[in-house]
Parts: C-alpha cells; sequence; structure tokens
C-alpha cells in the first residue's frame, strides 16, 4: 500500500520552501532588533571614542596652560558682569538726574557729525583758506576768500540745520522744549576748524559733569580696577596658544614628516622636492613635548597673578566707595543694590578661581571621572574655537528640558480634556469630527510649524509682551522673538495629537462596566468620568504623557527654528521669567552642527554623544510607559 | 481493497469528466467507485476508515488534557455524528482528525494516534497538507471569501494547481450540483458569495470543501449559524452526501444527530463515554451519562 | 448642575480651542501662500529655486529678476543702469527641484519599508508562536517608535551615508571605496565605498524611521481578516503560505493601501533625518539630469545623487537666509505647497481608514 498524504514539500539545499517562506518572513521581523542593535552599535562606537579623546583634549587643555589662564580669565569676566549692572546703573542716573544736559550733549555730537559729514567740502574750503590767511594776513585778496568761505560755510551750515532731524539727534527725548532751538541757533558760534563747542554745549558740558563727576568716577574707577588682571592674562592666553598649537603639531609630526618626504618622492619638479624635503627636515620630531620647560612661564608668572588679585580687590572696594550712597535714579538704584548683592559671591569665586590659579600644575594628572562630568555637566559648549572646545551638555540639556516641560505644561491638560470630551462627554457627530481633525494636527509638519513660530507666533507673543497692561508678567517684555516658549507652545500643539490619541485608547479600554455601575448609582456624567473613568485610566494617562514627554524631547525642526538657537544656561534668576529667553537643544544642536563636521572629530563624536543621550532618554520613556501599562492594565 | 486503485479511478473519473459534458448527478450513477465500494460494504460490518487510539490531546503543551482515552473507530461511508455538551471536546477531536490544531502552537497531541486510511497522520512523514486536501472540513460559522461564488468553489481546486478554466468550471459545478446549490445560483456565478442567504453561504461552503472530492468530511456543528429551514436544507444535503463521503459532524441538536448520522458518539468531559448506532445511543444507551444526555437532563 | 456645565464647557473649549489653533495655522499659511502660487502659476512648481537679483533701474523702479534671466540681461543691455544691486539666495524660481526630490525619497523610502514592514507584519500575525523572539521584535517595534527622529539622522549618516561596506555600481570607484569588483561584460565597476549623500541613505533613512508605523498599521490589517478565512484555507489543503497569499493578504491589501499612505505621510513631513542624509540646499539640475551611465550603472549612479527636498528647503529659505521682504513669496508658497501635499496624503489616509473600517463585514 502506498503511503498516504506523504509530503510533496519541495526542498532546496535541503530547506523546505514554506520554511523557507517563513524564514524570509522572520528575517524581516528580525530586522527591527538588528537596526536597533545597530543604532546602538553605530551611536555607541562614535559616542565612546568620544571619553578617551575628550578626556586627552583637556589634558592638553591643562597641560598647555589654557586651563591657567582660563582661570584668571573667569575672574575678569566675573568682573565684566559687574561692570555692565554698574554701566547700567551709571546710565541710568545720567539719564535721571542729569537728563537734560546729556540731551544737549548727545544732540550736538549729533549735528557735528551731521555737519562734518554734509559740509565737509566747505569746512575744508574754509579750513584752507583761513591757513593761507595765516600766512598772509594782510592779501586783500586772500581776505576776500576767506569770508567768502566763511560765508560759504555759513549758508551750508543752515542748510544741515534745516534738515537736521530732531528724532534722530534726540532719540531719547531728552531735550526740554526750546532747547532744539537754542542748540540750534548757537551752532553759529560753533567753529568747524578749531573744533571749539559753543558756550551753551560747554554749559551742559560743565553741568553734566558736576551732577555725575562722582559716579562717573567711581564708574570708572570699578572698570579700571581689573585692567593689570586682564592684561596680565591677555599676555599669558597668546603664550598658552603657542604652547598648545606647538604640542598638537607634535602630535601629527610624525605623520606630516612622512607625507612630505613620500610627497618629495613622488614629485616631478625638482624645486617642489627641495621644498618638500627641507619642509620635513625643519619637522623636529620629539620624543615628548617638553611642557615642563614651556610652561614655566605661568609659574613665573604666579606671584605677578598673586599681587594683581590682591590689587584688584582692594581697586574694587576703592571703586565702590567711590559710588555715590544714594543715587537719584531708582533704576540705578536698582542695579547699585544688586552689584552690591551679588558681590560676595563675586568675590568669592574670584578668591576661588585665584586659588586654583595658584594652584595649578600642567602635570597634575586630570582625573577621568573630572572629563566625563565636564561632558555631563560641563556649563559651556563653544565649538570651532581657537582657544579650546568645551564640550558641556548642560546648556543643550537645559533647554531641551525646559521646552518639553512648558510643551507639556500646554498639552497635557488641552488633550486629556479633549480624549475625556471625545470618549465621554462628546455626542456622536462630534467625535467622527474630532477624532480625524486631531489626526490633522498630528499630520502638520513640523518644519511647517517653525516656519509658523517665525513667522506670526513669535511677533505675536512679543507684540503682546510689550503691551503695557502685561508688563507684570514675568519674562515681559520679551527681548527676543524666538525663545522658549515661543518653541514649548508649537512642541505642545503638536504634542496634543500623541497624547490625545494614546489617552483616548486608555479611556476606551476601561471597561463600560465602571461607568454604568457608577451611572446606575445616581452620579452624574461628569462624576462618573471624574471619580470611576479617568482614575481608571490614570495608568494610561500617565503613559500617554510620558510618550508626549519622549515625542517632544526628541523633536528636531520647530527647536532648530524657533528656540533662539544660543547656547547658553538660560538666566534662572528671573524665576518663571526664563522662559522668555532663546536657548539652544540637544536635538536643535545635532541638526545645526552635524553637517559641518569632519568626520570622526572630536566634536563629530560629542554629536554622536548628544544623540546617544537623546537615544537612551527616548528608550528609557518607551521602556517605562510600557510598564505602566503593563502593569496598571485592567484585566 | 487498497486505495490506490480508488484513486487512479478517481483521476480516470475526472478525464471522463473532460470527456462528458454534462457529468451525472452521483444519486443517479454513482460516478465515484468509492461510493460503490461503500456501497458493498456499507451494509456489512462497516470497514473503518479513522481509527482513532488511545487518543490523548492538550491545548498547552500537555499540562492538562483536553481530550483522553479516547479510541473510536469512524467507519466509511456512513455519518458519524459527535455529541456532548459544550466544552467536552467533540470539536477538538473533529480538528485533530484534519490536523487543524496544528494551528494553534501550543496544541499537543499527548499519547495515542489517528489513523486515516491506514496511515498514522502524525507520522513525521505526513504532510498535514496533503491530509487536508484529503479530509475537507466545514466550519460553525460560514465563512465563504468574499469572492465570487464561483471563486469560492473552485478554491480549492486551484489552490492544488489547477489552472485549466474548463475543469474547474466543470468542478465547480458538480461541487454546487452536489450540494444542492447549483440551481440557485447557476445564473450569478460570478457576483459575490457575501450576497447569498446564511445557510446558501454555507452549503457554498460546503460546495468548496467537496469540490477537491475528499475523502471525508468534517463538519463542525455546521447548522448552529442557520435558521430552521437552512439548518433543514443542509441536513438533507448532508444526507445526500454520504452517499458519496464519510461524514463526521459535530452537533449541538440531538435531533440533527438522530435525523442524520448512521451513528453516534458521545463525549463528556473530554471522554468518549459511548459510541454505536443512532438508534441506539438515543434508543437504548448503555451509559447512565449518555441516558442523561440524551434525555434533556442536562447539557 | 451648573458645576455639571461648568465642567463639560471647560473639556469642550479644551477641545475646540486645539482644533481652533491648528486651524489658524492652516489658515495662515494659506492665507500667505495661495497668493504666492497664483501669482507665479505653474512657474513655481515647474522651475528650480534659483537666485533672486533686486535692482533699481533708470527710472528709480524696483527691479526683481531670477539671475539667469539677469545674466542675459546684462548681456542684452551692457549699458543699462543698474543701482542698489542685491542679490537673495533661493528667492527665484520654483519649487521644482524640492518637489521632485522629496517625490524620489518618498518613494524609494516606501518601496523599502513596504516590503520589509509588511513581511515583518505578516511574520508577526501569521507565522510568529508566542516566545522570547515575538516578544523581543515587539519590543524592537515599540522602542524604534519611540526614538527622535534626528537620531535616525546621525544613524543613517553613519550608515548609510559613511559605512564603506554598501555596494554602488559606477564607472569611477571612489579612492575610498574598500572592496572593487569589476563587472564583466563591461567596463564599470561594483564598488563597496558607501552611498554618500544620496537619495538611496535618506530613503532608507526614512524607511526605518516609518517602519514600525507600517508595521502596526499592516498588521491591524491583518488582524481585520478573520481566522475563518485562513481555516477555510487550510483545511482545503492550502499551505500556510497560500493561504496568507490567497485567504489573507486579498483583504488586507485596503488596510495596507491605508497603512502606506499613512507612512507617506509621515515621511514626507519630516526634515530630520534628511538633512545630512539625502538633502542639499542647493542643487542645479534634478538627479536624471546628472545620472550617468545605462541600465543598472545609470540607476546606481540616480540612486546615489544627492537632492534637494522640500522640507529642507523650507528650512533653508526660512532660517538660514538673511530674511527680507523678497524671500518672503518663496518660503510662504513652498510652506503652502508642501502642507497641502502633506494634508492630502493626511486627508487621504484618515479618509481611507474610515471607510476600510466601515467596509469590515466579513
Amino acid at each position: 500500500m502506498a503511503k498516504q498524504f506523504e509530503k510533496r514539500d519541495r526542498r532546496f539545499l535541503g530547506i523546505g520552501v514554506q520554511s523557507a517562506i517563513k524564514g524570509f518572513f522572520g528575517g524581516n521581523a528580525l530586522l527591527s532588533i538588528a537596526i536597533l542593535l545597530l543604532i546602538c552599535v553605530f551611536l555607541g562606537k562614535e559616542a565612546f571614542l568620544f571619553f578617551p579623546d575628550h578626556h586627552k583634549g583637556l589634558q592638553l587643555y591643562r597641560k598647555s596652560g589654557q586651563e591657567y589662564v582660563d582661570g584668571m580669565k573667569r575672574q575678569v569676566e566675573d568682573h565684566a558682569d559687574l561692570n555692565s549692572l554698574m554701566a547700567q546703573a551709571y546710565f541710568a542716573e545720567k539719564a535721571d538726574i542729569a537728563g537734560r544736559e546729556w540731551g544737549v550733549v548727545d544732540a550736538f555730537g549729533y549735528l557735528v557729525d551731521l555737519a562734518e559729514d554734509e559740509g565737509e567740502d566747505e569746512i575744508d574750503a574754509w579750513a584752507d583758506a583761513r591757513e593761507e590767511l595765516e600766512d598772509a594776513e594782510e592779501d586783500a585778496e586772500v581776505k576776500r576768500a576767506e569770508s567768502e568761505a566763511r560765508a560759504a560755510w555759513g549758508e551750508k551750515l543752515g542748510e544741515i540745520l534745516a534738515k537736521a532731524d530732531r528724532a534722530e539727534a534726540d532719540r531719547f527725548g531728552r531735550l526740554e522744549a526750546g532747547e532744539w532751538e537754542r542748540l540750534k541757533a548757537s551752532m553759529a558760534e560753533w567753529d568747524p576748524v578749531e573744533e571749539e563747542p559753543p558756550a551753551f554745549v560747554v554749559q551742559a558740558e560743565k553741568d553734566l559733569k558736576a551732577k555725575m563727576g562722582t559716579f562717573e568716577a567711581a564708574r570708572n574707577a570699578f572698570a579700571a580696577a581689573v585692567g593689570p588682571l586682564n592684561d596680565l592674562k591677555e599676555t599669558l592666553r597668546g603664550k598658552a596658544m603657542v604652547v598648545k598649537e606647538e604640542a598638537e603639531a607634535d602630535l601629527t609630526a610624525v605623520a606630516r614628516k612622512k607625507a612630505l618626504v613620500e610627497g618629495a618622492a613622488a614629485s616631478t619638479n625638482s624645486e617642489d622636492r627641495q621644498r618638500r624635503l627641507d619642509e620635513a627636515a625643519a619637522i623636529v620630531i620629539r620624543e615628548k613635548f617638553p611642557f615642563a620647560e614651556r610652561t614655566e612661564v605661568f609659574y613665573e608668572s604666579k606671584p605677578e597673578h598673586a599681587r594683581l588679585a590682591a590689587e584688584y580687590l582692594v581697586a574694587l572696594k576703592a571703586a565702590m566707595e567711590l559710588v555715590p550712597r544714594a543715587p537719584g535714579s531708582k533704576e540705578a538704584e536698582a542695579r547699585l543694590t544688586q552689584i552690591r548683592s551679588e558681590l560676595p559671591d563675586v568675590l568669592q569665586d574670584f578668591s576661588r578661581n585665584s586659588v586654583m590659579v595658584q594652584e595649578w600644575r600642567h602635570d597634575k594628572p586630570y582625573g577621568w571621572w573630572r572629563s566625563i562630568s565636564a561632558f555631563f555637566f560641563g556649563k559651556d559648549w563653544v565649538t570651532n574655537s581657537s582657544w579650546h572646545d568645551f564640550f558641556g551638555l548642560l546648556p543643550l540639556f537645559t533647554g531641551s528640558l525646559l521646552i518639553s516641560v512648558i510643551a507639556l505644561m500646554v498639552a497635557v491638560p488641552f488633550a486629556v480634556s479633549a480624549a475625556i470630551y471625545v470618549n465621554q462627554l462628546a455626542r456622536r457627530w462630534e467625535q467622527t469630527i474630532i477624532k480625524p481633525a486631531i489626526e490633522f494636527v498630528q499630520a502638520i509638519p513640523s518644519v511647517v510649524l517653525g516656519f509658523f513660530g517665525i513667522m506670526v507666533l513669535g511677533t505675536f507673543l512679543r507684540e503682546l509682551s510689550q503691551v503695557e497692561a502685561l508688563s507684570w508678567v514675568p519674562g515681559f517684555p520679551m527681548a527676543e522673538r524666538l525663545n522658549i516658549l515661543n518653541a514649548g507652545l508649537l512642541l505642545g500643539l503638536m504634542a496634543v495629537p500623541t497624547i490625545f490619541t494614546l489617552c483616548e485608547d486608555a479611556l476606551n479600554n476601561v471597561p463600560r462596566a465602571f461607568g454604568e455601575a457608577s451611572l446606575a448609582l445616581g452620579a452624574s456624567k461628569l462624576q462618573t468620568v471624574w471619580r470611576v473613568i479617568a482614575p481608571a485610566a490614570a495608568s494610561g494617562i500617565l503613559a500617554a504623557v510620558l510618550l508626549g514627554f519622549g515625542r517632544v524631547i526628541g523633536e528636531t525642526m520647530v527647536v532648530l527654528l524657533v528656540a533662539g538657537n544660543k547656547i547658553a544656561i538660560p538666566d534662572f534668576s528671573e524665576g518663571i521669567g526664563v522662559i522668555t529667553q532663546p536657548a539652544h537643544t540637544m536635538t536643535g544642536i545635532i541638526a545645526q552642527e552635524t553637517g559641518e563636521v569632519d568626520k570622526g572629530s572630536l566634536h563629530w563624536r560629542a554629536l554622536f554623544m548628544v544623540g546617544l543621550i537623546l537615544f537612551v532618554i527616548s528608550l528609557f520613556l518607551n521602556w517605562t510607559a510600557q510598564r505602566i501599562i503593563h502593569r496598571f492594565r485592567i484585566a | 481493497m487498497s486505495f490506490v486503485p480508488q484513486l487512479n479511478e478517481r483521476s480516470m473519473n475526472e478525464i471522463n469528466f473532460d470527456a462528458t459534458p454534462e457529468p451525472a448527478l452521483p444519486a443517479e450513477i454513482p460516478v465515484m467507485s468509492p461510493a460503490k465500494s461503500r456501497g458493498t460494504e456499507g451494509k456489512e460490518a462497516a470497514k473503518s476508515l479513522i481509527e482513532i487510539e488511545d487518543l490523548g490531546f492538550s491545548y498547552d503543551l500537555g499540562q492538562t488534557e483536553t481530550l483522553r482515552n479516547i479510541t473510536l473507530s469512524i467507519p466509511k461511508g456512513q455519518v458519524t455524528s459527535f455529541i456532548g455538551p459544550s466544552g467536552c471536546g467533540k470539536s477538538t477531536l473533529l480538528r485533530c482528525l484534519n490536523r487543524m490544531n496544528d494551528l494553534i502552537d501550543t496544541a499537543k497531541v499527548t499519547r495515542g494516534k489517528i489513523k486515516i486510511m491506514g496511515q498514522d497522520i502524525h507520522a513525521a512523514d505526513v504532510d498535514p497538507i496533503e491530509l487536508r486536501k484529503r479530509v475537507g472540513m466545514v466550519f460553525q460559522k460560514y465563512n465563504p471569501f468574499p469572492k465570487s461564488i464561483f471563486e469560492n468553489a473552485a478554491y480549492g481546486m486551484r489552490i492544488q494547481g489547477v489552472k485549466s478554466q474548463k475543469v474547474l468550471a466543470e468542478a465547480v459545478e458538480r461541487a454546487l450540483k452536489q450540494s444542492a446549490l447549483w440551481d440557485e445560483v447557476k445564473d450569478r456565478l460570478n457576483s459575490s458569495a457575501l450576497g447569498l442567504s446564511g445557510g446558501q453561504q454555507q452549503r457554498l461552503c460546503i460546495a468548496r470543501a467537496i469540490a477537491v472530492q475528499p475523502e471525508i468530511i468534517l463538519m463542525d456543528e455546521p447548522c448552529s449559524a442557520l435558521d430552521p429551514i437552512a439548518t433543514a436544507r443542509i441536513e438533507e444535503l448532508i444526507t445526500d452526501l454520504k452517499e458519496n463521503y464519510t461524514i463526521v459532524i459535530v452537533t449541538h441538536n440531538m435531533q440533527q444527530a438522530t435525523r442524520v448520522s448512521a451513528r453516534t458518539a458521545f463525549f463528556y468531559l473530554g471522554e468518549l463515554i459511548e459510541v454505536g448506532p443512532t438508534t441506539k445511543i438515543f434508543g437504548n444507551p448503555s451509559k447512565k451519562q449518555t441516558e442523561d444526555y440524551v434525555s434533556g437532563r442536562f447539557g | 448642575m451648573w458645576r455639571d456645565l461648568t465642567g463639560y464647557a471647560i473639556f469642550a473649549f479644551c477641545t475646540y480651542f486645539v482644533l481652533l489653533c491648528a486651524f489658524y495655522i492652516f489658515f495662515d499659511i494659506t492665507a500667505k501662500g495661495l497668493p504666492v502660487l497664483m501669482d507665479k502659476g505653474t512657474d513655481f512648481l515647474t522651475k528650480s529655486p534659483e537666485t533672486l537679483v533686486v535692482f533699481k533701474d533708470e527710472a528709480d523702479e524696483i527691479v526683481q529678476m531670477p539671475m539667469s534671466e539677469y545674466s542675459v540681461f546684462r548681456k542684452d543691455n551692457p549699458a543699462a543702469v543698474i543701482r542698489d544691486e542685491h542679490t537673495h539666495s533661493y528667492s527665484a524660481g520654483g519649487i521644482m527641484g524640492p518637489l521632485v526630490g522629496t517625490a524620489l525619497l518618498v518613494i524609494v523610502c516606501m518601496l523599502v519599508a513596504l516590503t520589509t514592514g509588511v513581511a515583518t507584519a505578516i511574520f508577526l500575525n501569521e507565522y510568529a508562536r508566542k516566545g522570547r523572539f515575538l516578544n523581543l521584535v515587539r519590543l524592537a517595534i515599540m522602542n524604534l517608535a519611540g526614538v527622535p527622529s534626528i537620531v535616525f539622522g546621525l544613524f543613517g549618516l553613519g550608515v548609510f551615508c559613511l559605512w564603506p561596506w554598501l555596494p554602488v555600481l559606477t564607472y569611477e570607484p571612489s579612492e575610498s571605496a574598500v572592496l572593487v569588483f569589476a563587472v564583466p561584460f563591461t567596463d564599470g565597476w561594483l564598488s563597496f565605498q558607501g552611498w554618500g549623500t544620496s537619495i538611496l541613505a535618506g530613503g532608507f533613512t526614512l524607511a526605518i524611521m516609518v517602519l514600525p508605523v507600517i508595521i502596526t498599521a499592516c498588521e491591524e490589517a491583518l488582524k481585520a481578516v478573520p481566522m475563518g478565512f485562513r481555516e477555510a484555507a487550510m483545511a482545503l489543503g492550502a499551505t500556510k503560505w497560500q493561504a496568507i497569499r490567497t485567504a489573507v493578504l486579498p483583504y488586507a491589501k485596503p488596510g495596507i493601501m491605508t497603512a502606506s499612505i499613512l507612512g507617506v505621510t509621515r515621511v514626507a513631513g519630516e526634515t530630520a533625518p534628511i538633512m545630512f542624509t539625502a538633502a542639499l540646499a542647493h542643487k542645479g539640475a534634478l538627479p536624471w539630469q546628472e545620472a550617468k551611465g545605462s541600465g543598472l550603472f545609470w540607476l546606481s549612479d540616480f540612486l546615489t545623487q544627492s537632492v534637494q527636498a522640500l522640507p529642507y528647503h523650507i528650512y533653508t529659505v526660512s532660517a538660514r537666509i538673511p530674511q527680507s521682504e523678497y524671500t518672503e513669496p518663496m518660503q510662504s508658497g513652498s510652506v503652502f505647497v508642501f502642507m497641502l501635499l502633506v494634508m492630502i496624503f493626511a486627508g487621504l489616509s484618515i479618509y481611507l481608514r474610515g471607510r476600510y473600517r466601515k467596509n469590515l463585514k466579513w
């Protein structure tokens, strides 16, 4: 008897057709795992090569003395911050108590500029004529020419004065009534050759000096206090730069020499060959770069730094003594108070930096942990700098986080409410309209939203912030059109559909019986939603928020276009007003810089490292969301 | 008698179809020789076509057994009913017969064997695909494809690689005639099967199953989704079909079992309680449980 | 009672406010972009971007001219008075190049994504047994869905553009090729040199990004095909693959179509993944004008061309060039056309899905 139901599967190389087909499909499914692994590998490889390079870079930064110089630089910069506050105070005071005089002096300056500009020919002619007159005082011809030239100038001056724009001359409206005319009238006294100001202006200058003299002296003393230290820094900075460049050249010396010799060998032109060989001969190959020898100059400058630092403290104190106790302007007073309150911190930083400078040694080993934390907690992201590239994540991370938080604060209430409304409260026809409409919102390309942010929302927000009645809002009026708030709002709109859809699913998963039970007990629809359905869906809603967060923090184009792209940690001193400042983000920096970076450079690797961090954050959020959904799933 | 010559005869029949424009109805001329042989053997102690020996079956890799110790032989050319309360394993056993349970990842035959036409169907070299071509199945919920009536009936042939439009047309016509649907649909073979009534759709499913001329047709509660009139048509059809096919039917409806089947097997909690001629099972059961069930005391 | 009403009103307000915001954006962009399109007509769609020259002629009238026209004008009128001449990049011409580039990227992406996506969905829904592998695949897909698009961009840059072990057919292998084979009967080479910034690299990057969307949507389509179809086919002796091919895929096809249009919507709107893998801000010729060779060599050269892409073009004109009143028409017009395209696809996918869900009656 023949066998029944025998296999007829065709086989090739011992593999059945059916299993081959299955294998094909399975292989494709495997692809998603493979891609995930590949992402890990590719990002991970570049990113983890980053740390050794970064470490090396920082070691060189120390060895070359750059770190030493940057210690001083920080001292100077801290002072500069205070100095700008001081300048603000000074000008506020000047505007307030000597506004008229200042206005006169400024307007005079404008008129002089205008006259010298427009009447250049006449002035020159008159000057020439006067010179000739000096040589030949009695010559009637010359005399006549001189008076003609003077008349021509006078005429021109009249023209110029008629043309002069008051709004331009007195931009801040400081002149009092009639003074513009008086000033113009007094211009006749002005001698464009000798450049003697008219008496009216001289008087104003004198008054200004009387009113602002002490403050000005204080301000100048304050500004000058750091001068010597700054000079020392500048001198040393140049030296450190040279050391660094030479040390870097040393690293490539062997390779460059080899390339030149090879090039010479390949060259057919004897002149060119000789040039190359000479160049190659000029390259000194050192076993080890003599850092100790080259950095001696920094060690030698340490006593001078100590002296200058001490002098600075004395000079600063003296300058502060000069500052008027009771300035006439509220604004000036506020600034001065700010200086006084910040001063202790600045001085503390100053002495800390002094200690750092004094203790700096080029051969002190740079700790691994320090170089790693310099990436994760570094406050500067400075690239393409001739000095030293800093790769600190903190400004980017802060920007991303701030923008995401704002986006979520906007999106979550709207999305959750909309989900509850559509799922529980809306009429049938509303559901059939709203759900697709929200999907439409999801389809708006991010670059379109970014464009809208630049063109419309930014302008709108800034105009809104300039409304007088809203000046109490922290951060208003905003200085920048493109800022955290603008990006946050747009991303919020982007996150709404994601959160909405997931929330709606979560609400759908709540068994009908829950709601029915509550309704049957006499609860109103809203009570039921609030007390029964929403809590039952809470875990799903939480997961939706997490996934929304993942979407927002990973979004690129909107933040690239709208966040303002300023690489700095936003200034939190204004509290919630921080959101009106521009910022840069992790996604934005990758998009902006990756295209222009050499493959395999430290900068390139730093960008991949940022990418890896984004990847890890998104995996973490996803995974957590899934865990939450899984754990609290209603059976 | 071995099956090989029957197969030969069958293929000869197919050739004959090519020659004869109007194939004879099975009722008048026994088209297929298996039926003829069944006719002669049926009166004597029927030769069993399916032998189930001490079968154990589990849906969860052997942790709990859904079927236990089933030993049963199903004779050729008859209708055999499986009855029993819900969850007793009758459908499971039915699906074992053409290895449809293979589609469930964790399903497993834990012991025993099933022989169809003398062949252990779980043997390593048995292809379930080949098995299913010979053991057709009709499901509880009629499931025609959303295609034309013709395409539905021709589906099995197409799967087996039949391309000739003529062969297909003849096979479809024969199947539709056998399933008593021909007169109702012959004018609209190309319209969608979903336009048919429920009973017609189920008969189309039967036509689809018999178009490939299986030896055995398994029916899993074929009438449970139909109204009484459609049910009657199907039952009539089953009675007609038993001339040519061995039919195993799972049913909830005890009247249906008495109307259509020659033999009945009663299952309870995964075990075969009793099997015998339908008249005996319903008239004079030997087991108490059977009697309780058929008299409607439980189930 | 009034509390219920207020609550109700708050929920309704939140819902409609979001829609209102979105509607305002549509409205604003249409209001700015439509006049540009009307004004420039079909030229806007059939010309590529070029530099705009603005100057004052002898009558002190401001004249705007595309660079190509301007050079002809200068040649023809060497004596013409031209004052205050200044140029604005990408602000003249139309958006043909970016449109074509986006279309090519979408096509390559969908070819790749649909093949693997549908195959994966078939595996997951039809073949896979519950177990560790399946869980792993699902986990991978779910996590892939959450990865930021810029990370895909970096990944694509690392793998598809710069990784040298990807082959191209070329007549002039690059010096950085790691492996080169001569192709018999031609004077070309099969060179493993990576794809560089190209349609292929961008398309693959986008495909990987959109894969989870396609897989999920295709799985939904497959799940919607009743089990009975598979059983009926199998019971008739169909092999697994026959059952899938004849009794599952034909009925999942509308769903798969919907999935692919959904995918197109996602992909067409993305900028970040193509920024460094495919798109250039400026490209004079269309890809087929620059591709050389014949047959497969032509195809290879064609696919390894870089392109302009509409979203990247928008980014360029709205953020990377100095802004002025002369750059605005190009910005508004591009944004409008782009939004319109994406919205059409989005609408189509939403409509198709709605219809498809409604028509599931088996």
